[in-house]
């Protein structure tokens, strides 16, 4: 059996392909805070949508490295970069925060992050 | 055009790699991708992704193309039958031409995987993800496969719950629901017979910074070995017609 000696030095050998994202235009949010039961049960649905979908996209830009200005939050989340495994994390990310979240299946299939914020919403009964 | 390849009496995992930017040497033939593959590299973010995406389907293409004999442009995909329901959202498959031949693709941050084999199979492959990502979506595994990732050290924590990862989606893909199934039903840790009854679970090496694995589900034993090939780049850009039947394809053997 031979072997390309490049594919071997490939197989061995850390070529640094994938390099870090660099777009970004201020600190990463170390923290992302949730918004209380309290604070979304006074809001109205207009200002609740507002809040909820600040929200997701400052969980959904942290989980892909990004600051949230610079998250495309019309784009599916997984063209963003949110594979199955960002996207397992992403959901215990929202449990932890709200005590609800979607199924992994349906993190992966959200049409963008307005999307991920609806589903939010109607999971907490504030359906449109 | 006749095929090129014989379907394999195992498996045949497929891996190629991505090279540096600098080190791209030709131009992906983007003629061999319907409208909707083209939409969906274009809508990545990362122009990266987008490459990456275009990469791993014409490869798909051309690799089916090479065992079905027919040009790769011309395979029409469709989707199978869902295990869980009665809609059409299950495994890939060949709509035309109609063919026999089983296959799964995967790709992540520059390495495109791609199994064929005569019965389902799939294939994963991930980057190592961070410490913290691995510890958070631990809690989604199995109560065994959480139990031995903590026996593990520290230092290979992370390469040890991708592996476990990369097991679990690949049997998820192979099984047809996807991650539609929930991640702590099966077990696809270190103890090979506890695995899931029918289904031949196999480490793919992908390379210092990825896991990878491969399930196959074979009716009774293996019928033959898992064979690792070598997906040239150069072979995915216009104008170049690889033969991928080389004998010198062949990185391994992987033992079942």
């Amino acid at each position: 059996m031979t072997v390309d000696q490049a594919v071997l030095d490939w197989l061995n050998t850390d070529p640094d392909w994938d390099l870090p994202e660099t777009v970004t235009d201020g600190p990463l949010a170390a923290d992302v805070t949730a918004p209380s039961a309290a604070a979304l049960a006074s809001a109205s649905q207009a200002e609740r949508e507002e809040i909820m979908f600040e929200y997701a996209r400052a969980e959904v830009a942290r989980s892909v490295g990004l600051t949230p200005a610079a998250l495309d939050t019309e784009r599916t989340l997984v063209s963003v970069g949110v594979g199955s495994m960002l996207g397992c994390e992403l959901q215990y990310r929202l449990r932890d925060a709200l005590g609800v979240a979607p199924e992994l299946k349906e993190i992966l299939m959200a049409k963008d992050t307005h999307a991920l914020a609806g589903m939010l919403l109607a999971l907490l009964g504030y359906g449109g | 055009m006749t095929a090129t390849l014989a379907p394999p009496a195992g498996a045949d995992v497929w891996l190629l790699r991505q090279p540096k930017p600098d080190d791209i040497t030709g131009v992906l033939d983007m003629e061999e991708l319907d409208e909707n593959e083209l939409q969906r590299a274009r809508a990545c973010r990362r122009q990266a992704g987008g490459y990456l995406y275009a990469a791993a389907h014409i490869a798909l293409r051309r690799v089916l193309s090479s065992y079905v004999g027919e040009p790769a442009r011309e395979l029409v995909f469709g989707r199978g039958p869902c295990p869980c329901c009665d809609q059409q959202h299950g495994r890939p498959v060949l709509v035309n031409p109609q063919s026999d031949l089983h296959f799964s693709l995967s790709h992540s941050s520059g390495v495109v995987l791609i199994g064929v084999a005569r019965v389902p199979i799939g294939v994963d492959v991930e980057k190592v993800p961070s410490a913290e990502t691995a510890r958070v979506c631990t809690q989604a595994l199995h109560p065994d496969e959480r139990a031995e990732l903590a026996e593990v050290p520290e230092c290979a924590g992370t390469s040890a719950f991708g592996r476990l990862w990369t097991r679990k989606e690949a049997f998820l893909k192979g099984l047809g629901t996807g991650l539609g199934r929930d991640l702590s039903l099966d077990y696809l840790g270190w103890e090979s017979e506890r695995h899931p009854e029918g289904w031949t679970v196999v480490d793919v090496p992908a390379g210092p910074r990825h896991t990878a694995a491969a399930v196959i589900g074979y009716e009774g034993a293996p019928s033959g070995p898992v064979t690792l090939r070598w997906l040239p780049m150069d072979s995915l850009y216009s104008g170049t017609r690889a033969d991928l039947a080389r004998k010198d394809s062949v990185l391994a053997e992987l033992a079942a």
